[in-house]
Order: C-alpha cells, then sequence, then structure tokens
C-alpha cells in the first residue's frame, strides 16, 4: 500500500524526478566506468608482471639481492630447481645467472642487466616467447651460432638499434598510403638521412611540416621509417667470476615488449651456457631460480613450504619482491569503495534537495493524510520508499549503461596511444581493456540504497514535524 | 668448335686464378701495411710521453696536460700535470683492468663497466677505447679501396671490415695510410648501417724520440656539432728501462 503509494507519488512530476534519476544514473556509470578502466590496466599490470617478469617465487642466495654481487651464487641450483619441480604446487621452475653490466653499439651504451638462461624452460615460466615484437627476428631458442641476445623493444630504441631512415622508396610509398603528394615531396630532400632516435626524427619532422600535416600524419610517416637492425652487433660488458673485465660480442636475435618500460630498458636475455662460459661460472649453478605456480593464491604456503627446504637461502614471493603490486591489488578493491561512496555523497545532496521540495509542495497533503489517521511511521516510510525509488531506478538505470560501455570497450580497448611514453614509464598498457567483477555491482547496490535512504531522513523529519491543523490551512 | 670451347675455357680459368692470386697478394699487402702502421706507435718495448689534451666544446674548452708511460700492450701509467684543480690524478692500465688514484679525495678506485663508456677525463675518447684497443689486425679483414693524397702525402686508403666474432661495434673503418713512413693520417669510423659515427685525424709529422710520428691527434664525433679532442704530443722517448713494477697501485701514488 505504502508502496504503492510512494511509486505513485516518484511520477507526479515526470520532469523533476527524471532529473535526479539521470543524475543518480550518470554518476554511477561515471563511477563504475571509471573504476572499470583502473581495474583493467591493475590487471593488465599484474598479468605482465607475474606472467613476464618476476614469476610467482624466487629463490636467491642469502647475499645477493643486498650486494648484486656476482659470487652470491647457489651453488647446486640444478638441483634444487630438480626439487621444487617435484611439488605438486608448481608448474614450472627454472633457474639463470644475473649479471649487471654495460651493453655498448658504435654510438651508445646502456647500463643493462644480462639474464643467463635456459632458453626452453623459461618459456614456460616466464612465456619471453610469447612477448616477442612481431617482425623483430626470433625467441632465444633456435641455436644460430654465436653469442645471441633478446632486449627489450626500449633499449634497442636506447641503443640506436631502432632508427629512423627515409629513403626514396619510402617517401613513395607513403604516397601509395593516402599522404597527398604536397606533403611527401617535402620529404624529398631529405631522402637517404637517417635519424639515431626518436625525438630528432621528429624534431626534423617539424621544422619540415606544418602543424596541421604532423598532426596528420606524422605518426604515419614515423612508423614507416621506422626500422630494426637485424641481427644488430652488441657489445657487453660486464665483470666475471674472478672481478676482472670481460665481456662478448652478442648479436640481437629479436626484440621483446612489454608495457613496463624499466624491464624492457634494462633486461637483456642471453643463453646460459654463452654467460656461465664468459663469466666462468661452472654449470648447474645460478642466482636466481624463479617458480611458477599453477594456482597463483597459492603463493604464500608454497613460499614458507620453501623456505623450509632450502634454509641459509633467501625465498621471495611476488608480493614481496614488488610490493607495489601487492599493494595496488589490496588496495584497489577499498579504494573503488571510497571512490564510489564520494560520488554516491554528492548525488545525495540532490535527492535531499528534491526531497525537500516534495515535502513543502505537499505540505497540505500530508496534513490531509495526518487528520485522516495515517501515523507518522507510515509517513516516514513513504518518504524514505520514494527516496529510494529515485536512486534505485537511476542507480539501476546507470549500471546497465556501465555493464554495456564496459563490454563493448572491453572488445576493442581503449586506446591512449597518446600517453603511452607515460603510461608505460609508469609500467602501465597504455591499450586499457576495462574489466569488473559482478562483485563490485552488488556493492554498488547497497551504497546506492543506502543512499536513497540517508538523504530520505531529513526531508521526512521535516514531515513528521508539521502540525495537521496548521498544514491543513496552508495554501 | 671443340678446340674454340676449351681455349674459352683456359682464358677464363686463366683470368679467374689471376684474380684469385691478385686478391691473395693484395689481401696480404693490406694486412702487412695495417700491421706496420699498428707497430708505429706500439712496436717499442716501452715509451714515455708528455701530452696536453684539449677538449672542444660548443660552449667552452679546456686543456689537460699529462705524462704517460707504456711497456707492451698490457702496461700504462698516466699521470695529470694540469690544470691544477686535477693535478696528481693518475690513471693505472693493467691489462684489461683500469684504476683510478684521486688524491684530493684520498681513494683509488678500479673502475667498474659502468664507467668504460665514459669520457677519459671529459673528453670525446672513452675508457674502453683506452682500455680495451681491439686489434685492427686480428679483428678485422683488410682491403684496398684506393689511393688518397692527406696532407701532401701519398696514402693507402684502406677499408677494415670486422670478423664476424671479433668484439668491435663498428660497421666498418677506413684508414689513410701513409705509403712512405706507414703513418695513419686519417681514421672513419663507421656504425653498422653505414654512416660516420667519429673521425681520427693525425698531423704534424714530426721526429718523435727517434721516429717519424704526428704529434698531433683530432678526434671528432660526427654527430655533436662542435665537439672535439684534440690530443698533442710534446716529448715521446721509446725504449726507456721500466720494470714491471713500475706499474704498480703503490706507484699510482708516488710517481711525478
Amino acid at each position: 500500500m505504502i508502496t504503492k503509494t510512494a511509486w505513485k507519488n516518484v511520477w507526479r512530476n515526470k520532469v523533476r524526478s527524471f532529473v535526479v534519476i539521470a543524475s543518480v544514473a550518470v554518476g554511477i556509470f561515471a563511477g563504475t566506468f571509471s573504476v572499470a578502466v583502473m581495474e583493467g590496466a591493475i590487471a593488465q599490470r599484474l598479468d605482465d608482471a607475474l606472467n613476464h617478469e618476476v614469476a610467482h617465487i624466487q629463490i636467491t642466495h642469502a647475499g645477493f639481492r643486498a650486494n648484486n654481487d656476482l659470487t652470491c651464487l647457489l651453488e647446486d641450483a640444478g638441483e634444487m630447481a630438480e626439487k621444487i619441480r617435484s611439488l605438486e604446487e608448481v608448474e614450472a621452475v627454472s633457474y639463470r645467472l644475473v649479471v649487471t653490466g654495460m651493453a655498448n653499439t658504435a654510438s651508445k651504451s646502456s647500463g643493462i642487466i644480462i639474464n643467463g638462461i635456459d632458453a626452453e624452460r623459461e618459456k614456460q615460466v616466464l612465456g619471453l616467447d610469447k612477448i616477442l615484437k612481431k617482425g623483430s627476428g626470433s625467441y632465444l631458442e633456435k641455436e644460430a651460432s654465436g653469442n645471441r641476445a633478446y632486449i627489450g623493444e626500449d633499449l634497442a630504441k636506447n641503443l640506436n638499434i631502432i632508427r629512423f631512415t627515409l629513403t626514396d622508396a619510402i617517401v613513395d610509398s607513403l604516397m601509395a598510403k593516402g599522404v597527398p603528394a604536397e606533403t611527401a615531396e617535402k620529404l624529398q630532400p631529405l631522402a637517404g638521412s637517417r635519424f639515431r632516435n626518436e625525438k630528432s626524427f621528429r624534431k626534423k619532422m617539424e621544422s619540415v611540416f606544418t602543424r596541421e600535416e604532423q598532426k596528420k600524419y606524422g605518426p604515419l610517416i614515423s612508423e614507416i621509417s621506422r626500422s630494426f637492425r637485424k641481427n644488430a652487433r652488441l657489445a657487453l660488458t660486464f665483470v666475471d667470476y674472478h672481478n676482472y673485465h670481460t665481456g662478448g660480442m652478442f648479436r640481437i636475435n629479436g626484440l621483446y615488449d612489454l608495457t613496463n618500460n624499466m624491464f624492457e630498458s634494462t633486461q637483456v636475455f642471453v643463453h646460459y651456457d654463452d654467460l656461465a662460459r664468459l663469466t666462468g661460472i661452472p654449470p648447474g649453478q645460478g642466482h636466481l631460480i624463479m617458480v611458477r605456480l599453477i594456482d597463483v593464491d597459492q603463493t604464500e604456503p608454497v613460499t614458507s613450504q620453501l623456505k623450509e627446504l632450502f634454509p641459509g637461502t633467501e625465498v621471495m614471493n611476488w608480493k614481496q619482491i614488488q610490493p607495489d603490486l601487492a599493494m595496488m591489488e589490496g588496495m584497489a578493491r577499498m579504494m573503488y569503495g571510497f571512490f564510489m561512496v564520494i560520488i554516491l555523497a554528492a548525488l545525495a545532496f540532490g535527492i535531499v534537495n528534491t526531497m525537500l521540495m516534495v515535502v513543502l509542495e505537499r505540505t497540505k497533503e500530508l496534513g490531509m493524510l495526518a487528520a485522516i489517521g495515517m501515523n507518522k511511521k507510515r509517513v516516514f516510510r513513504m518518504i524514505l520508499t520514494e527516496s529510494v525509488f529515485l536512486s534505485g531506478v537511476g542507480g539501476v538505470f546507470g549500471m546497465i549503461i556501465s555493464k554495456i560501455v564496459i563490454s563493448l570497450t572491453a572488445r576493442q580497448g581503449i586506446n591512449l596511444s597518446g600517453y603511452k611514453e607515460g603510461f608505460e614509464a609508469m609500467g602501465f598498457t597504455s591499450h586499457i581493456y576495462p574489466h569488473i567483477g559482478n562483485d563490485f555491482f552488488i556493492l554498488v547496490t547497497i551504497l546506492i540504497i543506502l543512499t536513497g535512504i540517508l538523504a530520505a531522513i531529513y526531508p521526512a523529519l521535516k514531515a513528521l514535524k508539521l502540525d495537521p491543523a496548521d498544514a491543513l490551512r496552508t495554501e | 668448335m671443340k678446340n674454340r670451347n676449351t681455349r674459352s675455357g683456359k682464358t677464363i680459368l686463366a683470368v679467374l686464378l689471376a684474380q684469385a692470386i691478385f686478391t691473395v697478394a693484395s689481401g696480404q699487402t693490406a694486412r702487412e701495411i695495417v700491421q706496420k702502421a699498428y707497430e708505429k706507435f706500439t712496436g717499442e718495448e716501452s715509451s714515455y710521453s708528455t701530452m696536453n689534451m684539449t677538449i672542444v666544446r660548443p660552449t667552452w674548452e679546456r686543456t689537460v696536460t699529462f705524462k704517460s708511460w707504456t711497456k707492451g700492450k698490457d702496461y700504462a701509467l698516466t699521470l695529470i700535470t694540469g690544470p691544477a684543480s686535477e693535478k696528481g690524478q693518475s690513471f693505472l692500465k693493467r691489462k684489461n683492468e683500469m684504476w683510478n688514484w684521486n688524491p684530493t679525495i684520498d681513494r683509488l678506485i678500479k673502475l667498474p663497466p659502468s664507467m668504460m663508456s665514459q669520457g677519459w677525463m671529459g673528453s670525446d675518447y672513452t675508457n674502453d677505447d683506452i682500455l680495451r684497443e681491439s686489434s685492427i689486425v686480428d679483428d678485422y679483414t683488410h682491403e684496398i679501396i684506393g689511393e688518397e693524397k692527406i696532407e701532401g702525402r701519398d696514402c693507402y686508403k684502406i677499408k677494415l671490415t670486422p670478423r664476424e666474432e671479433a668484439a668491435v661495434v663498428w660497421g666498418h673503418q677506413i684508414r689513410w695510410i701513409d705509403k712512405k713512413d706507414y703513418l695513419t693520417l686519417k681514421v672513419e669510423l663507421y656504425d653498422e648501417d653505414g654512416y660516420l659515427v667519429r673521425t681520427e685525424t693525425g698531423s704534424e709529422i714530426k721526429q718523435m724520440g727517434g721516429r717519424l710520428l704526428p704529434a698531433r691527434l683530432e678526434l671528432i664525433p660526427a654527430d655533436e656539432e662542435g665537439h672535439k679532442t684534440i690530443i698533442v704530443i710534446d716529448h715521446m722517448e721509446f725504449n726507456i728501462p721500466l720494470d714491471d713494477r713500475f706499474f704498480s697501485q703503490q706507484n699510482m701514488k708516488r710517481v711525478r
């Protein structure tokens, strides 16, 4: 009876109710969608970190992380890996050598971390073959002659292995791709020139083109003229087991592409055997054992199990190695809740305003209801229900729109490549696939109902304070 | 018909053979030329020299003077004698290792790999250039590609291409070596794309320590406008008696 009256009341002033419902819907959509984008980005970061960067658990010599010393070796790394492999929670295990050093090309040099890996095993642990940049060669698996290296795209840029060249053929192909002849002709005098990095290339382009042209064709031109020198020479220098300078000539087998700039520009992968030979470390030894579990949720128990199994070593799981990730995962939920509460609090004031109007407008009517015997409890409930209807209908609409928009954008992802550099510097992808769990919608529903109730209390109290005799006489 | 066929076959064979012999011969001489030029500077037992190095940058330049002792390929000791702020610093090279003694902070450090690509004393020569001079004789294949005059001297123009496994970052280099005295008058270093990275020249050929040598060496990086390093050799002696013990960490602090 009360519910029915409240529902009818909502639609007595359609425009006003619609405005409130719409504002709630928009608010909920904005909040939910932003949360979905954040959640998507975080999920991708976690996925990258666990599957391609740190794995789930790492074991090192007790002094390795603190001293970063080449001689802090796990002497029986091979046997340890074998032992860990036999645990039922474990999916794959690998061990590697980790040496800090320098990478040099004819024009540039850069500080790096060289990982000597077992190419086959590392595929199962970190899926390094899956992050190969298309058209850049191959992962380390192929037994090519000589020392081979697998480096990040960012490092290749820093070392000028990726560079920008303009040739007549490239200018011609631009025209074929729809660049107007007069724009392409501006490049003609530059044919045959090469730019070592994106910055100098962009600078030159800016001096040649108008801003319009730059904006319209700049990305296409830089995409076409950028190329990678296959099999480029890379001189790696580092110290060996006895602290003598050593090094070797490596050829680049392929490039990998991750969203994490820091990782990409420092981590170089080479064959275990090559690095062991150059550093003089006997086979079977390693600096780092990487463990991948079948189920990530088993991380904590397996970590303590491994600690017991190998006393004197340092066993760390991904939450300890990258506390920022663990924090992100844990805090994200709470942050989303706060975010929604803030949005709904702002909306609540709108609802309070509307309900106050409702009460003041219906002073006479409320007086009448009281006069014919409707008790205060019922009046209170009626106003409360009306307010919950307003926020609830808005909330349902908002959630439906969010769900539709999220599933639409999740298919293609949101491409923010314009801000790629900034995102990747923080380790995030610029191509975000929004994602949200159903439990979030339950949380939002509860919050919406609460908002409706809280927003109605003040107007309802105001209604209760009316004296029926006075109220009846108002016009 | 048959006869003619065999004859033309013979001709081709002869041409091929001649070509092969010529290639081998010129290959050998190119290598020999480079070898002789290389020995010009390093061929003797030991050396002592005083030099000054001018570092030219677009907005400033400065000069560092130093003394240098070397023995064979493996040992070298360098003492900075000016400017006053850097005076007394010394560098020791023993085989593949390099140390730096800095008296103002009373510290002796061994240069880590991360410092190898930095310029020595702020110049365009990197520590790596000084330490790990790869062998221009053994690490490359050599080919005479022409003859040119440099500073009025007839030179062989020789192209050096690094061997597959050699620890060389260059794509190739071109050296101009004087025909008469085997002096290296100009070197151009190219990257793997075939673009010039750096030019080194030798000029002001003088008699020093009983040998004819270029006294002025210049290094010009191709990509950085206004950058240049000039080394001028003031004085040079060869085959002075030097003990291996001279090249020690203790002596780095004592040497004057």
